[in-house]
């Protein structure tokens, strides 16, 4: 990847982890300056992040190495790698502090991308027909949620919950997230994006494994109360009436197909662009 | 002959409870010891999801690299004893250059490997640091091996058993209501 791209690419990082910490009302730590505490929680992270993303990239520029190629056996890369890894492991395993909570609304916007992208690349070394025809129930079921406005019960949170993540395990395989680094001809946007699914992925994902065995333990009803608590973290049960919720799947739809259309953006960057919109702008 | 156990005061109605007051405490130590290896058995099963996920992604790329850009040739296989891990392969290559690797007799069956001749037909890969060759008349069963991913199934699968079992340190660390209601305890609510 060239240092422009990673620049991008970490910038990207940055303001994706500062949007997760702003959806999940996180609060800033006792010891931040008392500014910190007072204004918006993304612009306290975000505007210096880009500043030094400007500054880094200039001064890249200046010296004429933004085309150079750098990797994860660089000792300064690696080491940033390492760090990032080491706190996605904290906050993908341990935190639910990075984790947004959505609703059922947000989980079928995600489903209906994610359906999309299926109808167009399907996952890789999986038959797109048994993976449509998996989606058919789910589709039904979360339709049926959105519209409806009642509040579930915490298994049934916990069941809505773990299709969400499964979802997003499809977008991180269609990604082939392990290859990122090596991904050829980025954009300086397209790098960013990347970053951005990146760590919402990684978190997402290293979450995941720990979610399995947390639904799948349920199957013994003995073990049903605990969730309850941990939903109320992960879950929201603000709704928009039917008729928006609707309108929005959509804009939504329409939208992601438009950017595929019109070739805005190469087709797994819009769906990424998409996921994320689905997940944390709407009902926001 | 009947043994007369008057003499421990010991009646058919009072072996019961004794009996009962045995199985409970195994029970309850059972329980204790589930409750002490479970945090290891939630480590285990993410280790075992980790290394499933690494091995079967290596063994899905080496065989769709072998599949994009595998090259068959006949080669010399020049030490192999039945039982022993790796067989030792020599050939010469598209250039003419002699290379010497391995193939790993764990995708195959006993049958096969039997009958293994001195010269067979393999598939290789054109870059030189790849030493690590299939025999190509049974290139199928290297496709659909998985048998190398035992180990971590078996881990995930004995790990999530526990886990299903004793739950209860897989909310540590999300809300301290749940944190403080660990271990010995009624669940926070009732749903």
């Amino acid at each position: 990847m060239p240092i422009g791209i990673l620049i991008a690419f970490l910038l990207g990082i940055a303001v994706e982890i500062a949007l997760l910490f702003e959806r999940s009302n996180m609060e800033p730590p006792a010891f931040a300056p008392r500014i910190a505490h007072q204004i918006d929680q993304r612009i306290v992270i975000i505007v210096p992040c880009v500043l030094a993303a400007l500054v880094a990239y200039l001064a890249v520029g200046i010296v004429g190495e933004l085309n150079t190629e750098v990797s994860l056996d660089d000792e300064i890369i690696g080491a940033i790698f390492v760090g990032i890894g080491l706190m996605a492991l904290f906050y993908g395993f341990i935190s639910v502090d990075l984790r947004p909570s959505v609703s059922e609304q947000n989980v079928a916007v995600v489903h209906l991308i994610v359906l999309i992208s299926l109808i167009l690349n399907g996952i890789p070394a999986v038959d797109r027909s048994v993976s449509l025809a998996l989606f058919i129930v789910p589709s039904l079921i979360l339709l049926y949620l959105g519209i409806s406005q009642r509040t579930l019960r915490p298994t049934f949170k916990a069941l809505v919950y773990f299709w969400y993540l499964i979802l997003l395990m499809i977008v991180a395989a269609q990604n082939d997230l392990g290859n990122v680094f090596n991904a050829l001809d980025l954009t300086l946007f397209e790098g960013f994006t990347a970053g951005m699914i990146f760590i919402f992925l990684l978190l997402h994902g290293l979450f995941f494994l720990r979610f399995f065995l947390i639904v799948s333990s349920l199957i013994i009803p003995r073990n049903r109360p605990f969730v309850a608590p941990l939903m109320t973290h992960l879950y929201s049960d603000r709704q928009l009436p039917p008729a928006r919720f609707l309108l929005l799947v959509v804009i939504a739809a329409g939208l992601l197909l438009l950017m595929i259309g019109l070739n805005i953006f190469p087709e797994q960057t819009a769906i990424n662009l998409a996921v994320l919109f689905g997940a944390q702008v709407i009902l926001k | 002959m009947l043994v007369d156990l008057s003499f421990f005061n010991i009646s058919r109605h009072a072996e019961k409870p004794i009996v009962l007051k045995l199985v409970k405490a195994l029970f309850a130590i059972a329980d204790a010891l589930l409750l002490l290896i479970s945090p290891l058995a939630i480590i285990g099963f993410i280790v075992g999801a980790i290394a499933f996920s690494a091995m079967y992604g290596e063994h899905q790329s080496f065989v769709r690299n072998l599949t994009a850009h595998g090259i068959v040739t006949e080669a010399q296989l020049s030490s192999y004893e039945f039982g022993e891990p790796y067989i030792a392969v020599e050939f010469r290559d598209e250039d003419g250059v002699t290379r010497y690797g391995t193939i790993a007799t764990e995708y195959y069956s006993e049958d096969t490997l039997l009958k293994l001749t001195r010269r067979e037909r393999i598939r290789y890969l054109p870059e030189v640091y790849q030493s690590s060759y299939v025999l190509e008349d049974h290139f199928n069963t290297v496709k659909n091996y998985l048998g190398h991913l035992t180990v971590s199934i078996s881990i995930m699968a004995i790990s999530w058993i526990i886990v299903v079992i004793k739950p209860e340190f897989l909310y540590v660390g999300y809300d301290k209501s749940i944190a403080l209601a660990l271990p010995l305890s009624t669940p926070p609510e009732a749903e």
